[in-house]
């Protein structure tokens, strides 16, 4: 009995993390962004075929191997998580103005920041100054 | 010792395709990490593959099954580690020849 779930779950995500790498590629993102999509890809493949052995038979990888390689993607998943964090500050416009606008406001301006993060994957070239005005914008509404 | 050594690691341990393929997949995880934590975006994939990730996570792998136990985890973190002696080495090496240049 193949577990079908498990591998259309995995199978999901190695796709969904190689078309992410693929389109960060083209955007020119930073190499730790690329490289993160690619050790979900590669990690995941792996589960894939792991789930492809029946379950009486010996399967690819035993537990402690399961459990490292969860250990490894969720630590670089943080790591990246804090760099995306991190980068999308630089697009929040700074000044005394801030302080004063609304909390629902703030959190609109660090989601969009975070998103233009993603769009261009830490990549600062061109586009930071319009972005900026973009969330200025919000400031001032 | 030497004769016991080799008919440990090619007598008595049998490496199949699918532990190899694994020794692999965990050299290419374990430079793949070091890319994800360094902070360094100037660098690209051509030194990623130049800097001995492979090799150290093959070697230590190897190592690591003869002394310990087939595992993947061993040959992650062999990868990840041999990475930095292997630096350190090549940095000395560099500044051992620019010093007899």
């Amino acid at each position: 009995m193949i577990n079908i779930e498990g591998m259309a779950f995995t199978g999901l995500i190695t796709i969904i993390s190689l078309l992410t790498f693929i389109f960060w590629t083209k955007k020119k993102a930073l190499i730790n962004f690329r490289a993160w999509a690619l050790l979900t890809a590669l990690i995941n493949i792996m589960f894939f075929f792991n789930e492809c052995q029946t379950y009486n038979s010996n399967r690819c990888f035993d537990l402690t191997t399961i459990f490292s390689l969860y250990l490894i993607q969720f630590i670089t998943t943080l790591i990246i998580m804090f760099k995306l964090w991190k980068l999308s500050n630089r697009y929040i416009p700074k000044g005394s103005k801030l302080r004063t606008i609304c909390v629902t406001k703030q959190i609109q301006m660090k989601v969009l920041a975070l998103g233009y993060t993603v769009k261009n994957g830490g990549n600062s070239k061109g586009g930071d100054n319009k972005i900026k005005s973009n969330l200025k914008k919000i400031i001032n509404n | 010792m030497v004769d016991e050594f080799l008919k440990q690691l090619f007598i008595v341990k049998t490496y199949t395709l699918q532990l190899v393929l694994c020794y692999i997949c965990a050299g290419f995880l374990a430079g793949l990490t070091r890319l994800v934590i360094r902070n360094n975006s100037k660098i690209s994939f051509r030194n990623w593959w130049n800097d001995g990730s492979l090799g150290g996570a093959l070697i230590i792998s190897v190592t690591g099954a003869v002394l310990f136990d087939h595992s993947l985890l061993w040959a992650f973190l062999g990868g990840y580690f041999f990475t930095y002696i292997l630096e350190a080495i090549q940095k000395l090496l560099k500044e051992k020849g620019g010093d007899a240049l």
